[in-house]
């Protein structure tokens, strides 16, 4: 008789030492944190050489430049526009612009004091024309770098009477990421 | 043996038997900590150039500094908790799971991740890591401030996206 509440006691301790093991923290339905952002683009450095490029054009003489309307070969000059350090870039764009002769014609005018002449300009990968309203080129992006080929001519322009001079033409490049 | 010791006081309750029976009632319970009002929060973290991510895999990106805290107000019978922040599941790859992952199937970031960190944004924030977990004593409130910022995961190279993570804080009472 004795054994019995001894042995159906034995159950009930254990039961109370479960309950005192209960964690005391009561979990809770939580918050939800929303985040969200964007990464644009990353940039390229215009190589130190390149920062305000000047092209030294040949020096040529009045017969070379010659009578006919067009580009003058003999001028021909490669030139390259470098990106360098590019992080985070797929790809490069790049437009060149600048004053034309006239109004419609694609050659770079001429603010020196020669006349009867203007610069030619031609990609070097597609021999396009690249017009002074705006030439449009995209470049790919390797090993964080990526180069424009670009070439020069003189271009004469008969209808104006041919006088030696000085040559000096400006343009712009603007360069965006992807 | 539980189950018969409580049918047999049972049977002799419902015997009425004569003689008389002292019989102690003990009732016992448990006071559950009570709970408090917890917000969402939600915040569109600044737009960076992927040139500002570091080259090495985990660096962070100071200019994605994004400030928030989790506010825990309404407590009653509270005297902490216990906030869990996301589980494994929420993690970036390793080596960078202590990052929590971008989420975007289509159009992400390549290489990013958000990296979390309890206290003010600065370089020594302390990280909070996926599934990780920061216990508080308070009464009343609680204020846990929080900050977020762009994180470089893996090895590859961050281009442009978008960045996204959606993860749950589980908070235990005390």
């Amino acid at each position: 008789m004795k054994r019995a509440p001894a042995s159906a006691s034995g159950p009930c301790r254990i039961g109370m030492a479960m309950c005192l093991m209960v964690s005391p923290w009561a979990a809770s339905a939580g918050a939800v944190v929303d985040l969200s952002g964007s990464v644009r683009p990353g940039t390229c450095d215009v190589h130190a050489e390149d920062q305000a490029k000047r092209v030294e054009l040949p020096k040529v003489q009045l017969h070379v430049v010659g009578a006919a309307n067009g580009v003058v070969l003999a001028t021909e000059l490669d030139w390259e526009f470098r990106l360098v350090n590019c992080r985070g870039v797929r790809r490069v764009s790049l437009v060149f612009a600048g004053p034309p002769h006239a109004p419609g014609q694609p050659q770079y005018a001429n603010t020196g004091s020669a006349t009867g002449v203007s610069l030619h300009l031609v990609d070097d990968r597609t021999d396009a024309v690249m017009p002074a309203d705006g030439h449009h080129a995209s470049l790919t992006v390797t090993g964080s770098a990526a180069t424009y080929h670009g070439r020069s001519y003189f271009y004469r322009h008969n209808g104006t009477p041919l006088q030696h001079g000085s040559f000096k033409s400006a343009g712009t490049v603007v360069v965006t990421y992807d | 043996m539980m189950r018969f010791a409580v049918c047999t006081f049972i049977v002799l309750s419902s015997l009425g038997l004569a003689s008389a029976h002292a019989q102690n009632i003990s009732l016992t319970g448990t006071v559950r900590p009570g709970t408090c009002t917890v917000n969402n929060p939600s915040h569109t973290m600044p737009p960076v150039g992927a040139e500002k991510f570091p080259a090495t895999a985990g660096g962070g990106v100071v200019d994605s500094y994004t400030p928030f805290s989790l506010e825990l107000t309404a407590c009653s019978g509270v005297k902490g908790a216990r906030l869990t922040f996301g589980t494994a599941a929420d993690a970036a790859p390793a080596p960078d799971a202590n990052r929590f992952r971008n989420t975007l199937t289509t159009g992400a970031a390549p290489n990013t991740g958000i990296w979390l960190q309890s206290g003010a944004c600065s370089a020594t924030g302390i990280t909070v890591a996926p599934g990780s977990t920061l216990t508080r004593a308070f009464s009343g409130t609680h204020t846990e401030a929080l900050c977020a910022q762009y994180s470089k995961v893996g090895s590859g190279e961050v281009t442009a996206g978008d960045i996204a993570s959606t993860f749950t804080v589980t908070v235990d009472y005390e």
